[in-house]
């Protein structure tokens, strides 16, 4: 390096050098002003050139345009052209050739309009046309009687346009116009030459390259002052080339001559400077010793010398010196817990202390050049050596975390932290780092962070809070899931009490005194209004009060649990055993109700002698009040099953119309009751579904009881059904007392039941809409109730799919005969159960039947093959030989083979009924069977007993 | 020759034009009863109101408004219309003619349109004539193609003179006067022209008088004694001069500069009379032997209608003697021909152009300032004067124009 720099820039040659550069630039300079002044002379004599030339063009042109004007003026004051304007007559064999004859101006073309006074053409040289933005500027100077002259813009570029008019002494308006245009471009005297004109903006190139010369106009184009515009003759360098060589072969002999003298002159005065210079290149590649530069030549060179010498001799002080303070650093550096180390401005580390070696079990030897990554763990060592480079290379002291492999072979985090070590200049020298353990300290945060997590995600997933409340500040923190809890969070206790519902915030205070008096606890289940979404919370704070070591209370910590969802069940549970208890109550009360009168009835039955009158009022009330219980109870067993899902529905096409018909019989005795007023709309033919008609009757029954029963007497039903494409849609409407809007969602659940009001004379269980409920959706509909409020009634609407078909209206059913028909029929009674038994034939025989009575099955049998009767009435459970024995023997018997067969019995399950049906039955009944379902059932004989005239369609079930 | 473009308007015109004023207002003052909110019937004239010097197309106007006046008062025509003269001005130019036939002939309700005294303007008009049928009255210009024009029917009716007769007339005159050979001094237009035919054609059927030499000039020309030495060099002891007013005077004080041998009898036709010709000719008019050709001369007019026209003329302009009266032809054939076209209007029933058209061919009679017209006009002649009413006159010392007596 030392030597490359002598190459670069020795002294001798420094010298030639520069002698050499000065006598070129004086050389340079001589040569650039001679070029200059030969040039500058040159351009003077081709501008003198150029402006003859231009003087010569202006006049070509002036001489043109001059030409031009006279002649225009010559022709417009023909006696030709005034004679073309007053006589058409062969004007054209005179006018054209006359006009033709001017087509150029010193060989510059030049277009002529002969025209009248509006302007319209007489005649024209024939060289081309005038534009209309031409002839409209000729007719304006027509207008105006005044000769013109213009530069007007046309696609063939610029032109002058003027206008010589023909006047007529006796009138006082020109009565003809001689028009003519030339082009500009046709003008201009040479291709380089440019005209410009008044008003006319000159070249954008205004510089000395141009000449300019006005032109001297005619007297009718005066104003339009024409000036020729010339780039001056340009320079040829050719012309100039052989005197430039001549002072460029000039200049560089000179410089060649002043390069080789100054080279020879710098080696002689340099000789001993050169001498002392090889002294000192000795002295530093042979390494700091005892040498003495010579001390001889020029004065300046043996000052230098000695000066040398004396340097020399501090620099091998110093040097002592350093060597006992390194030997003191690496004592102290030894000594620290610390592994450190010593790198190069590269980040050579080239020195360890003995910590490093100890910890990492490695020797100096392993840890040369860049030996210590093999400590470092492999799969960070390129990152974290990538991360050195980059601090190295910045030149910034760092710190940074990384593992490091022990003697032992473990790897332990270490911090390591880096300082540059830089000279007087600021430029790095070294760097000194050490690493540091920081493996327990990392572990014990690492816990912490983990336990806090652990308790956050409690506290969370518990929706509980956690929070401190200073007393004497009245701060509170909370933990930091609160605002999910409480909607917001609170710096002081104050604030936090103002959270609190009113009416439990006295209390919650009077709990939380009391701990603080105490110094104990306290807890409260208390309601809180969550300021961000309104909601009510139930909000379950614990506190404890923490006291100083004076016994004062300083402050409380504490929970606060979200237990709204617990309150909510607690309360819902709550509500539903009211319900149920409330229902017990009822249906105690209800079935409590006839139990009165029937009781009052037997009493009665007990005196003695009652006469026929009474009897029968008597047992009307006893029948009207067992009936009401049987349906009480029919109720109640059927919404059990429903409800339960033991009702299974058999679903067939049935039609809306006979839906609603039958439902309004069974509901006519209600309504007539309690003057009401129903209008059923007329049914639409398409209304059809698929459905148990039994059950869809019941629905209906329902919704029309349930409306005449809550309506008060004289009010207004309207039964409604309507029909579209896919559903059907029935609708009960009445006047009644309505349904507040607190009941209105719980209308369709169990047990619910408006208050009874005193006129009220229908009981209830409240089951009726509970059961519609669970019917409809079994037929997969939908019911709604709809009411504006209390006493504005109610309309109940049932939607159901729609079958898509029309049902062929059925033979109208079968009339039965009057009961009087049947009187002196033979009727069987069987049944094991003698009071049931005796009681229904005294029924029968008040009906004018002729009854026999059996107690057994076997008996029944023979005396019926004695005297056949014509009907029989059977129990089902009979001792022995059942009731469906006891049928198919009947059958099988030919006097009793066509015999109307009951089944009257306590078992109503649709299983009981398939089996007495297949048993040979024609109709089933269960007990209490009614009398006029005994009559009814009676009256429907069998087919071929030939007794009933009718279909041949067996009689439904009943 | 220069004129000045700004001539100052005479006194008399001053006083024509305020009578003409009155005379617009005239009618509507004594048959107001009559004519009061009809509309009126529009009678147009196309003539040279805005040429400098120039009093002819006045002259046709008065001629028109005195008639119209006396019209108007008899209580106007077709059930009480009145007549409404418009004017247009062409300055003696054909091209401004023809636009002003372009307007007349668009405006429905003129009925006709009277020309000026410039046949060449006239002929330059023809075409456009006959592409709108406008009912064409030429009541001074001369030349024989404006009444010959081929329209069939011929919408053109003239009341003056013709080209064809002024020349063998002037002609003749010179041979009573002794002057045989005559050199010719023409405008370069068709009127020059049409003139040049009517003398040469006189010429080859006299064998007593010769034609010499035709100079011709042209239009705007400053100056005519070239001309005219010339065909004094040729030996003419006459010159026949078809010029107009303008040009006329130049000659006439160019002759009256010459030695007194070289003024020899001009003869003029009688375009020179449209204009300021005697103002213009100054004292030299009379240094020279200066006669022209007249169709009429109120002096020899008859005393009945006379008598009428002036009572009229006292009331629509300061005129009281007849010498006053300016370019007097002029006035005669207008005031005569809208006569006979109100009589042709009445006749039709209508203002309709082609049936007043016709009607004009089937007026009988009519008894004016010029003549006693008997018929006007036929189907087969459509100009009103002739040969019998052709007459040579000379201006008097006071300038007015009097009746050579033969």
């Amino acid at each position: 390096m030392i030597h490359q720099r002598t190459a670069a820039s020795s002294l001798t040659r420094r010298f030639a050098v520069t002698s050499a550069a000065l006598a070129a630039f004086a050389l340079l300079l001589t040569v650039m002003s001679s070029w200059w002044l030969v040039s500058q002379q040159h351009i003077t004599a081709m501008r003198i050139v150029s402006k003859k030339e231009a003087d010569f063009h202006a006049a070509t042109v002036s001489a043109t345009l001059h030409s031009a004007a006279s002649r225009m003026n010559e022709a417009a004051n023909s006696s030709i052209l005034a004679t073309g304007l007053v006589d058409s007559a062969g004007r054209e064999t005179y006018l054209a050739p006359y006009l033709s004859s001017i087509r150029q101006i010193n060989g510059v073309p030049i277009y002529i309009l002969f025209t009248d006074f509006s302007g319209a053409e007489i005649s024209s040289n024939g060289l081309g046309r005038f534009s209309e933005k031409e002839m409209s500027w000729l007719r304006k100077q027509l207008e105006t009687g005044r000769e013109a002259a213009e530069i007007i813009e046309s696609d063939r570029g610029p032109e002058l346009i003027a206008v010589e008019m023909l006047s007529y002494s006796r009138t006082e308006t020109p009565e003809g116009a001689l028009i003519y245009k030339m082009v500009l471009a046709d003008l201009r005297p040479n291709d380089m030459a440019q005209l410009a004109w008044a008003g006319q903006p000159l070249p954008a190139r205004e510089n000395e390259d141009m000449v300019t010369v006005p032109v001297n106009m005619p007297e009718s184009l005066k104003h339009l002052r024409f000036q020729v515009i010339e780039p001056l003759q340009p320079t040829s360098a050719r012309e100039l080339a052989p005197r430039f060589a001549v002072i460029a072969i000039i200049a560089m002999a000179l410089a060649g001559t002043v390069l080789v003298l100054g080279a020879r002159l710098a080696l002689r005065l340099t000789q001993d400077l050169r001498r002392l210079e090889s002294f000192s290149r000795s002295v530093v590649d042979g390494g700091l010793g005892t040498q003495r530069a010579p001390i001889e030549g020029s004065i300046e060179v043996s000052s230098l010398a000695g000066s040398i010498n004396h340097m020399l001799d501090r620099i091998y002080e110093q040097h002592a010196q350093l060597q006992e303070e390194r030997e003191r650093f690496l004592q102290l550096a030894n000594t620290i817990p610390q592994l450190a180390w010593v790198a190069g401005p590269d980040g050579k580390i080239h020195w360890f202390n003995d910590r490093w070696y100890e910890y990492t079990g490695t020797t100096p030897q392993q840890m040369k050049e860049f030996g210590w990554r093999i400590v470092h763990h492999p799969a960070m060592q390129d990152s974290v050596f990538e991360r050195i480079r980059e601090h190295i290379e910045q030149g910034q002291p760092f710190q940074m975390t990384f593992p490091l492999r022990g003697a032992d072979g473990e790897f332990r985090p270490f911090f390591a932290s880096a300082a540059p070590l830089r000279d007087g200049s600021g430029r790095i020298v070294q760097w000194f780092g050490t690493n540091t353990d920081v493996s327990q300290i990392e572990q014990a945060e690492r816990a912490v962070r983990e336990s806090e997590e652990r308790l956050r995600e409690g506290l969370v997933a518990a929706r509980m809070a956690v929070w401190d409340w200073d007393l004497s500040s009245d701060a509170i923190r909370f933990s930091p899931n609160a605002p999910d809890i409480f909607g917001e969070v609170w710096d002081s206790g104050t604030d936090a009490w103002s959270a609190v519902h009113h009416d439990d915030r006295q209390r919650f205070q009077r709990a939380v005194e009391k701990a603080v008096a105490e110094r104990s606890q306290f807890n409260q289940v208390v309601r809180m209004i969550r300021p961000d979404n309104d909601n009510m919370v139930w909000i379950e704070s614990r506190g404890r009060v923490i006291s100083d070591q004076g016994g004062q209370a300083r402050a409380i910590r504490g929970i606060s649990i979200d237990v709204t969802v617990r309150k909510n069940a607690e309360e819902a549970l709550r509500m539903a055993n009211q319900r149920k208890d409330e229902f017990l109550a009822m249906l105690a009360h209800e079935l409590r109700n006839p139990l009165a009168p029937i009781s009052t009835a037997a009493e009665i039955l007990k005196l003695t002698g009652p006469d026929a009158e009474r009897l029968r009022q008597t047992s009307e009330i006893i029948t009207r009040q067992v009936d009401h219980m049987t349906s009480l109870i029919n109720d109640l067993l059927d919404v059990s099953r429903v409800t339960r899902g033991l009702v299974k529905v058999e679903k067939e096409p049935v039609r809306m119309a006979d839906v609603v018909a039958g439902a309004v019989e069974q509901v006519k005795p209600l309504i007539e009751a309690r003057r009401h007023r129903l209008t059923v709309q007329p049914v639409p033919p398409q209304a059809c579904v698929l459905g148990d008609r039994k059950r869809l009757v019941q629905i209906v029954t329902n919704l029309l009881n349930n409306a005449a029963k809550y309506t008060g007497e004289g009010g207004e039903i309207v039964l409604m059904v309507a029909a579209d494409a896919d559903k059907v849609e029935l609708s009960v409407r009445d006047t009644g007392i309505g349904i507040s809007p607190a009941l209105l969602p719980h209308v369709f659940e169990l047990f619910t039941q408006a208050e009874r009001t005193p006129d009220r004379s229908q009981g209830g269980l409240g089951l009726g809409l509970a059961l519609v409920r669970s019917l409809v959706e079994l037929h997969d509909g939908v019911v709604e109730a709809y009411s504006e409020g209390t006493d504005k009634g109610s309309l109940f609407t049932v939607r159901l799919p729609r079958l898509d078909m029309e049902i062929i209206d059925p033979d109208a059913s079968p009339v039965a005969p009057p009961a009087q028909e049947r009187a002196g029929m033979h009727v069987m009674i069987v049944d094991d159960n003698v009071d049931a038994a005796h009681s229904l034939a005294v029924l029968m025989e008040a009906e004018g039947y002729r009854v026999s009575v059996e107690h057994r099955a076997d008996t029944a049998l023979e005396r019926a093959i004695a005297d056949p009767p014509d009907a029989f009435l059977l129990d089902i459970g009979l001792p022995e030989i059942d009731g469906y024995t006891l049928a198919r023997q009947l059958r099988a018997v030919p006097a009793t083979a066509h015999a109307l067969l009951v089944a009257v019995t306590g078992y109503g399950r649709k299983e009981d009924l398939d089996r007495s049906e297949a048993a040979g039955f024609d109709h089933h009944l269960v007990k209490p069977a009614t009398r006029q379902a005994l009559a009814d059932a009676l009256a429907r004989s069998r087919p071929t007993s030939g007794k009933a005239p009718g279909s041949d369609e067996p009689a439904a079930m009943q | 020759m220069h004129y000045s473009r700004l001539q100052p308007v005479s006194k008399r015109r001053q006083l024509l034009a305020l009578g003409l004023l009155s005379g617009l207002l005239s009618p509507f003052a004594s048959g107001a009863a009559d004519t009061a909110g009809k509309a009126s019937i529009v009678v147009g004239i196309d003539g040279e109101f805005g040429l400098a010097n120039s009093t002819s197309a006045q002259a046709v106007e008065l001629g028109v408004r005195a008639a119209a006046t006396e019209i108007n008062a008899a209580g106007g025509l077709l059930g009480g219309r009145p007549i409404e003269v418009i004017t247009r001005d062409h300055r003696s130019m054909p091209a401004r003619g023809i636009r002003n036939i372009q307007e007349f002939a668009a405006m429905p309700n003129v009925v006709a349109v009277f020309g000026g005294r410039f046949s060449p303007v006239i002929i330059e008009q023809l075409p456009k004539l006959k592409e709108t049928k406008l009912l064409f009255l030429a009541v001074w210009s001369s030349a024989d193609i404006i009444v010959d024009n081929g329209m069939n029917p011929n919408f053109i009716y003239r009341l003056s003179l013709r080209d064809s007769l002024a020349m063998p007339t002037m002609l003749k005159n010179a041979r009573q006067r002794k002057l045989k050979k005559v050199g010719l001094l023409l405008t370069n237009t068709s009127w020059g022209r049409s003139n040049l035919a009517a003398a040469e054609k006189f010429a080859d059927t006299a064998s007593d008088i010769s034609i010499v030499r035709t100079t011709w000039y042209n239009w705007r020309d400053t100056t005519l004694v070239d001309k005219y030495l010339k065909l004094l060099d040729a030996g003419a002891d006459a010159v026949l001069l078809v010029a107009n007013d303008d040009e006329a005077a130049v000659l006439v004080k160019e002759v009256a500069a010459l030695p007194k041998e070289k003024r020899i009898p001009i003869l003029s036709h009688w375009g020179i009379t449209g204009g300021e010709f005697v103002k213009q000719a100054g004292p030299a008019l009379h240094q020279v032997d200066f006669s022209v050709i007249q169709t009429f001369s109120f002096f020899n007019a008859a005393k009945q209608p006379l008598e009428k026209f002036m009572r009229t003329l006292s009331t629509i302009s300061d005129i009281r003697r007849i010498e006053d009266i300016q370019a007097p032809v002029g006035v005669a054939h207008a005031y005569d021909m809208m006569h006979i076209l109100a009589r042709a209007i009445a006749l039709a029933g209508t203002t309709d152009r082609p049936a007043v058209r016709d009607a004009l061919e089937k007026v009988r009679e009519y008894r004016g300032l010029v003549k006693h017209y008997k018929p006007p006009f036929t189907a087969t002649r459509h100009e009103a004067l002739g040969p019998d009413e052709l007459l040579m006159a000379r201006f008097r010392e006071d300038g007015v124009l009097v009746p050579i007596k033969k």
